[in-house]
């Protein structure tokens, strides 16, 4: 993969200016594709770096809307706020931190920070209805689609397999309360001699947030649960000295720190655990024996410290499925080379882009309306009807999943472009021309 | 000269959409064809209207803020300009009742006293406001500490008296730039009265004691109270009660300007309200001949509203080392510019910003016609990706008939979000944004 930074798109590189720009107050509100929500979010990180703009993440899925907490944590005087997941709150809750928003305008307007909403189609309109002085007082709206956003490097494409993860086991991982599915997290492997496009496992933990459950068959079943979390700490801290140390405690240790009330005959070790993990960004590993599931104590301790909290959990099954932390579910992790595997999913590291998929997922944005592709997908390839992503997406943004998932089943052959001839005759021609570069490629399933 | 990109990044920064003007920012206010502050201050000052009520009523971004910003001005040297910043005084401005309306005016006239003229309102008058207003409160009762509650009321435009910035403590606009990150505290009113009918008994004592202290005031000079905020409110129900189902906000015995929603342009919202206020319609500048036969503008008026938004940019241009337009602006691209804003000042400054940007990335002397169709473009996408049918129905009529069609949600909606915009000649008419003129057929 290239190391240098791709030019970037006119609609990424219109959010950095705005952004480096703005000499105070600055709102951008971002629509894009949900499906490429942590690609998006990472693109414009890896573009404010280089103009030592930090970039903080407000996940309304994970954290509450406390934007003045997440601007405690920056390290910089005026950090871009990325604030994602409205999309994800109920629609009354969603109306409610909108109008919220909406009220405290001004409030933001005098404080110089710079925010960057992330909208889909649907929330933008909910922006619209709930928010307008807000909107009316943007500095852009700008449209993102898929093709502005590449995977240039380990990070943009660790953020890509963060987005395909979410897209393919939000609704699969649970059912009805419980775990099911393959238990595969698919993200893959990719292996090749010089062995450099390989997600590590620090960088998938870190790209979780500040909230991991870990269950067991991540780590190798040889080790007992402390060894090997005391392995994943070293491996977090491969090669990456800005981190702080991990910190490993057990259940009792945090609920002593949580009393907040330590005895003065208390050991010197759980004294500076709690120094320690109130210092921001720490990691903490906490291990519960393999014994116990997730309680309300690891809550309180993420609400309590700055700190990432990775709980080491003996059994994801008996998680609430409410429980919204990230769950790595059963990650396969290679310990002597610290790779994060996956055999499933394809991925633009490897095809390659822009390529005979681009080419089709333009055909398919001329060729149909977002109706259109549904009903042909529905009639043609029942199969994959689950796997489209929801209603409130975009033509673009579903045309750009569907490529995707047609691929992943290995469904694009000479029937899926015969189909295409035989509903769109007079396009022909172009539906030929696309089918022709799968085929020179070899990639006709 | 040509521009320099020190020159750019200065004029985007002084061309910032988000930026609102400040007292001190009053070199950059234009007086234009229709603006109410010179004829509110006019009837004030010769004492034509002594307890007089204004509404001005306007799109978003149409300066109405900036309007109460220059009629405060005007009047500080004869009137104790009394000015009461909503949004920045009320935990939630979209729940406010008129009874908490008339309470924070109170409020904002005893800190006002204190705090710009040296002057303590009697305290049985303080006192007996603070009595007035407990009864009126819901079920779920907040805390009314007089000493705190006065604490969380913004006053708009402190530097009316010349006081130095942060003279007063958690003053909204004097304290601009120097706001910790932490909400300021607000008062926790905003949707916390009971239901309460105009003939109240418990509403008429509230109304007495909020007269009285504005009575006290005038012993320093005559009071005049500036309520801003109330445009802020973007639904039917709260807009009508507070300016149409009840009388409360025209009761106040001293002179009111209040700014308010632009659905209070439409006749059928004005109906009710139209014995208890005066409308001061901030319609926006008329910049073309409309393509309506029953409306006529002179040639004159156009050619002085286009020179009214020139003279918006001049004034900004000045503090960037005393640019001129044309300097800066290739003149087909300055009068495009003005054509695609609408008349409307804050999407004339929206699409200047996006121009210097681009001016910025291309390292260009000047902002070209081509350039300035870029920043159109861009701006126009911002419409398009929020348009629906049902909205594109609603725009059409729009441009069929000239008024909001006042059907659905989006009737009403379309019109507070600046995407149906309004003129005045005498009558009022409406035309959909020219961003979205083409956009669509029939727009």
């Amino acid at each position: 993969l290239p190391l240098a930074l791709p030019p970037a798109s006119p609609a990424v590189e219109a959010i950095v200016d705005t952004l480096a720009l703005s000499p105070g107050f600055c709102l951008v509100l971002v629509v894009g594709p949900t499906s490429q929500q942590t690609l998006a979010e990472w693109s414009l990180r890896l573009r404010l770096e280089p103009l030592s703009q930090e970039l903080l993440l407000l996940d309304l899925r994970y954290a509450k809307p406390d934007l003045e907490g997440v601007l405690g944590s920056a390290t910089t005087e005026r950090p871009v706020v990325w604030i994602a997941g409205l999309e994800a709150l109920p629609g009354e809750e969603r109306a409610e931190v909108i109008t919220s928003m909406n009220l405290l305008r001004d409030e933001w307007g005098r404080s110089g920070v710079r925010i960057v909403l992330w909208c889909d189609p649907q929330t933008l309109d909910d922006v619209w209805r709930y928010a307008p002085d807000l909107l009316h007082w943007r500095s852009l709206l700008q449209p993102l689609e898929p093709a502005d956003l590449t995977v240039f490097d380990r990070r943009s494409y660790l953020a890509w397999c963060v987005d395909a993860f979410r897209e393919s086991t939000t609704d699969r991982v649970y059912a009805g309360g419980r775990l099911v599915a393959e238990q595969t997290l698919p993200i893959r492997l990719v292996s090749n001699p010089k062995n450099q496009e390989s997600i590590d496992f620090a960088d998938w933990i870190l790209a979780r947030g500040h909230r991991v459950l870990l269950c067991p068959p991540t780590l190798d079943p040889r080790f007992p649960a402390k060894g090997s979390c005391r392995r994943l700490a070293q491996q977090l801290l491969s090669g990456r000295d800005e981190l702080p140390i991990p910190v490993l405690v057990n259940m009792r240790e945090v609920e002593m720190l949580l009393e907040r009330a330590l005895p003065l005959g208390s050991t010197p070790v759980v004294r500076t655990l709690w120094a320690t993990i109130f210092a921001e960004e720490h990691i903490v590993f906490v291990i519960d024996d393999l014994t116990s599931a997730y309680t309300e104590v690891y809550e309180r301790l993420v609400n309590a410290a700055l700190c990432r909290v990775i709980v080491v959990t003996s059994d994801l099954h008996r998680i609430p499925p409410s429980v919204e932390w990230a769950k790595a579910i059963v990650v396969t992790i290679d310990l002597n080379s610290t790779r994060v595997l996956s055999p499933e999913v394809k991925d633009p590291a490897l095809t390659g882009a822009p390529g005979p998929e681009k080419e089709l997922y333009e055909l398919l944005l001329v060729l149909f309306s977002a109706d259109e592709l549904r009903r042909f997908i529905a009639h043609h390839y029942p199969q994959v009807r689950d796997s489209l992503p929801g209603l409130s997406i975009s033509q673009a943004e579903l045309a750009f999943s569907l490529t995707s998932i047609l691929g992943r089943h290995g469904l694009i052959d000479t029937r899926f472009f015969e189909l295409l001839s035989e509903m769109r005759p007079r396009r022909r021609a172009d539906v030929e021309r696309v089918a022709a570069s799968f085929r020179a490629l070899g990639r006709f399933a | 000269v040509s521009v320099t990109e020190a020159e750019w990044k200065e004029m985007y920064a002084v061309f910032d959409p988000t930026a609102r003007v400040e007292y001190e920012d009053r070199d950059l206010f234009v007086s234009r064809p229709g603006a109410v502050a010179e004829s509110i201050a006019d009837d004030l000052r010769l004492g034509l209207e002594k307890e007089g009520k204004w509404v001005v009523c306007g799109a978003m971004g149409s300066g109405k803020s900036s309007e109460l910003v220059e009629l405060a001005h005007r009047l500080q040297s004869t009137h104790a300009v009394i000015g009461l910043d909503l949004p920045q005084s009320v935990a939630r401005i979209d729940r406010i009742q008129p009874a908490e309306v008339l309470y924070l005016v109170g409020l904002a006239a005893i800190r006002a006293a204190r705090e710009l003229w040296h002057h303590e309102v009697a305290e049985l008058s303080q006192t007996a406001l603070h009595t007035a207003f407990r009864p009126l409160l819901g079920a779920n009762q907040v805390e009314i500490n007089p000493g705190e509650i006065i604490q969380g009321v913004s006053l708009l435009v402190a530097h009316t008296a010349g006081l130095p910035v942060g003279a007063i403590a958690g003053a909204g606009r004097a304290i601009a730039g120097a706001l910790p990150r932490r909400r300021k505290r607000t008062t926790p009113l905003g949707g916390v009265t009971r239901s309460i009918g105009d003939g109240d008994p418990e509403l008429a004592q509230l109304r007495i004691a909020v007269d009285a202290i504005l009575e006290d005031v005038a012993s320093v000079r005559a009071p005049v109270v500036l309520v801003d905020g109330l445009d802020k409110i973007v639904t039917q129900e709260p807009i009508r009660a507070l300016f149409s189902d009840s009388r409360v906000l025209a009761e106040p015995r001293a002179p009111v300007v209040y700014t308010g929603p632009i659905t209070l342009m439409l006749a059928t919202e004005w109906q009710a309200t139209a014995s208890l206020f005066r409308r001061e319609r901030l319609a926006n500048v008329v910049l073309r001949v409309p393509a309506r036969d029953d409306v006529s503008i002179s040639a004159e008026r156009i050619a002085e509203g286009r020179a009214a938004m020139r003279n918006v940019i001049e004034k900004r241009l000045r503090r960037v080392g005393d640019r001129t337009i044309e300097d800066v602006f290739e003149p087909p691209a300055l009068e495009r510019i003005i054509d695609m804003s609408g008349g409307l000042l804050r999407d004339l400054i929206h699409l200047v910003n996006r121009a210097v940007r681009a001016c910025l990335r291309q390292s260009a002397p000047r902002i070209t016609l081509e350039i300035a169709e870029a920043a159109i473009t861009e701006m126009r996408k911002e419409f398009e990706v929020t348009l629906n049918s049902r909205r594109v129905a609603e725009l059409i009529h729009v441009a069929n008939t000239g008024e909001p069609s006042g059907n659905g949600e989006e009737s009403a909606e379309l019109l507070l979000r600046g995407y149906v915009l309004p003129y005045a000649n005498g009558r009022v008419w409406f035309e959909p944004h020219p961003l979205l003129r083409t956009l669509r057929q029939g727009l």
